[in-house]
């Protein structure tokens, strides 16, 4: 428990994530996480590759502290996660679930999008305007008078990406994002998410979806990182993605210069 | 976002009227005064039930409400006038007794329709906020309210998959095998409800709401026309019946 890797002096900024030598067991003893140790620096996007039951949101809900390690630790842009910094982590980390359904539990959106920012204690006038802007980013600025019900499921999460973004995150981290989604749905949230300045961590086995989004993939297994690269050599490594039950959709041919908004960190 | 019940009401609370367009909540306390008015009427003050009803009716007509929804939605008061009904044979005066039981019932129902008719509910929801309600039960109500539409998706999910692998029970042995299904449907609540508590500890629920900064609303001369209105019809009302 005491490999935590030296500070990497290049970078001007903190690590956006951190985790050093994660291990987490649930209370009735499964072990999800064995030793995890992944950096992400800021504006860096990447996906965190696994089959079902590898730990993917388990390690998600450790980005901000909904579960504390059983072993190692986590920072998070160079706060450790816990204690007195909770609040503040969970204002830089904004966690997308997977089910909106989840997440919008306001009569209305835009209470809803309101929710963070009130949370956070800001000025009225401030959370209107944070309201407003995070309406706007995900195309919804008309809906936010309309109950949750009376949105399509692919409304329903862009609405709940908003209800993040109005907490200015500093780091998006999505839990299986193109799930239930249909194909116009979701290229569309793929787009509003190549548009977004933050840093990004999108959990998944949806393999082109995270080729479109993300340039590092890690894979993850029982627990475990067993690899971690850019996007096209890990998808482009068959023996690989076979040993981690993970499968590209016959007849993938992977376009390298497909990827949307591709930036660099800075 | 087709659930019988809740989805009619909620299409006609969308619609647009003068009632529609008034704040929740001179709405709010301008029907519930008429409530607690029709309540407190001595037994056969015919003529001041007359001039309630005749508000209630005014106000449906206002509102371009169908008669057919709002005798539909009044069908709840059924159970309340069999109990009135059966006055007459077990009471002194039992007529007149029975009588006023029958229209304070009606009355206080037919205001209740028009106000879940005439507003959408989460603007019935901020009325009473604003109106300083308390905040657990106006929470416990959102919630219930959101939930419920997202609880009759799963229930309508689960028994189409049943009815897919050719179930077609008697109603009999379908109210039996009930029971599984309720079974079901508490422990994926329950576990919603888990998920649901950390979505909102993850964006900085600390145990207690926040006051809500959307949904500002902005009394304006139509709703002070409206609450002068009935209070000096209401106060005519009381004097009258006295």
């Amino acid at each position: 428990m005491s490999g935590v890797p030296s500070g990497n002096s290049r970078t001007p900024r903190p690590p956006a994530i951190d985790l050093a030598d994660v291990g987490y067991a649930y209370p009735d003893g499964h072990q999800a996480l064995r030793g995890v140790t992944l950096r992400v620096q800021a504006g860096e996007r990447v996906a965190v590759l696994g089959p079902n039951g590898a730990g993917k949101s388990t390690l998600c809900l450790h980005l901000n502290g909904i579960l504390i390690p059983t072993g190692g630790s986590v920072s998070v842009c160079g706060l450790p996660v816990g204690g007195k910094n909770l609040k503040e982590v969970r204002r830089r980390i904004g966690l997308v679930f997977q089910d909106p359904d989840d997440m919008l539990f306001m009569p209305t959106v835009a209470q809803d999008v309101a929710f963070g920012p009130s949370n956070l204690g800001l000025p009225e006038d401030e959370i209107l305007a944070r309201v407003e802007r995070a309406l706007a980013t995900v195309g919804m600025e008309e809906m936010g008078e309309r109950s949750p019900h009376h949105l399509s499921f692919g409304q329903r999460k862009r609405a709940a990406t908003a209800a993040v973004l109005s907490m200015d995150p500093e780091v998006l981290v999505l839990d299986e994002p193109s799930a239930s989604l249909d194909p116009r749905a979701r290229r569309e949230f793929g787009e509003l998410l190549a548009g977004l300045s933050q840093t990004i961590v999108v959990v998944t086995h949806d393999l082109p979806y995270a080729h479109e989004i993300c340039e590092r993939a890690v894979i993850i297994d029982r627990g475990r990182i067993v690899a971690d690269g850019p996007t096209d050599e890990i998808l482009d490594d068959v023996d690989l993605l076979a040993a981690h039950d993970l499968e590209l959709p016959h007849g993938f041919v992977m376009d390298h210069h497909h990827r949307q908004g591709k930036r660099h960190a800075g | 976002m087709h659930h019988g019940g809740s989805g009619a009401i909620e299409a006609v609370a969308a619609e647009d009227s003068p009632v529609h367009r008034l704040d929740p909540r001179v709405k709010i306390v301008g029907l519930i005064s008429l409530i607690l008015v029709a309540v407190t009427l001595p037994a056969g003050a015919w003529s001041a039930f007359g001039a309630l009803v005749a508000i209630l009716l005014g106000l449906v007509a206002a509102a371009r409400l169908s008669p057919r929804h709002v005798l539909r939605r009044m069908t709840i008061e059924l159970p309340f006038l069999l109990a009135a009904a059966v006055l007459p044979f077990t009471a002194e005066d039992g007529v007149v007794l029975g009588a006023t039981v029958a229209l304070k019932v009606t009355i206080s129902v037919l205001a209740m329709v028009i106000l879940s008719s005439t507003t959408p509910f989460p603007r019935l929801l901020r009325g009473f906020e604003l109106l300083r309600a308390p905040q657990l039960i106006t929470v416990i109500v959102a919630f219930m309210w959101r939930y419920l539409h997202v609880l009759a998706e799963d229930v309508a999910r689960m028994k189409r998959a049943r009815e897919a692998r050719g179930y077609a029970a008697s109603w009999l042995w379908q109210a039996v095998s009930t029971g599984p299904l309720i079974a079901t449907l508490f422990v994926r609540s329950l576990e919603r409800g888990e998920r649901v508590y950390l979505a909102m500890t993850s964006r900085g629920y600390a145990g207690s709401m926040p006051e809500t900064a959307t949904g500002r609303l902005q009394i304006r001369a139509a709703d002070v026309t409206f609450l002068t209105t009935l209070t000096v019809l209401l106060i005519l009302v009381v004097v009258v019946s006295v």
